[in-house]
């Protein structure tokens, strides 16, 4: 594990469609702690930030493909 | 505006606001959660405009952009990233349309002649030491 500092604070960041109406919310993402909780998990198992990385593409990947 | 592949750091929300946004969109999922922690940590008087992030790919968020409504940043995408065909596609298919009558479009990258953007002219090519591209 290479870090495993808690990113909760969202304090002043909007959902996009607040933003910007007619954006969909469905990339209102943030509101979905699902997505932070999966990073964390991720996060914690990796020995780099690098392989943090690769393993959130994977996982995205499984999301959108 | 909107900052597609904003990275970690908050540069892209400084450049926005200081050029006068209205508010600030960063797109990412790689660092998304980093993103945010330092979006959250800009004091009060930094984080004088509204921002959120999307933690989504550039190519599945440009489509869904309403038509001629915000201006971009794309800075530090190139052609050593792995998704940059994806991107690089649908910079040039969908941007044009979404950008905002009198918007602007800040390109920094040193691939920018792959970049192909209809309907777009080049209004500025040196706005700093570094060559940041304006449509």
């Amino acid at each position: 594990m290479f870090t495993n500092e808690p990113v909760r604070a969202t304090q002043g960041i909007f959902p996009a469609s607040q933003l910007l109406p007619g954006l969909g919310k469905q990339f209102d993402l943030l509101t979905n702690t699902e997505y932070i909780d999966r990073y964390h998990a991720i996060q914690s198992a990796a020995d780099s930030p690098e392989q943090a990385m690769g393993a959130m593409s994977v996982y995205f990947m499984t999301l959108h493909c | 505006m909107i900052d597609l592949g904003a990275g970690r750091m908050t540069d892209g929300y400084l450049f926005a606001r200081d050029l006068g946004a209205s508010a600030y969109i960063a797109v990412e999922f790689c660092f998304t959660p980093m993103l945010v922690r330092n979006l959250s940590e800009l004091s009060s008087q930094e984080r004088s405009i509204p921002c959120a992030v999307i933690y989504d790919s550039i190519e599945q968020v440009l489509p869904a952009i309403p038509k001629r409504s915000v201006s971009f940043i794309c800075a530090g995408i190139d052609d050593t990233f792995a998704g940059f065909g994806a991107v690089q596609a649908s910079i040039s298919q969908h941007l044009p349309s979404a950008l905002h009558p009198q918007g602007a479009f800040f390109l920094y990258t040193p691939v920018k002649d792959s970049f192909i953007l209809p309907g777009l002219r080049t209004v500025e090519s040196q706005l700093t030491s570094m060559s940041v591209w304006a449509y």
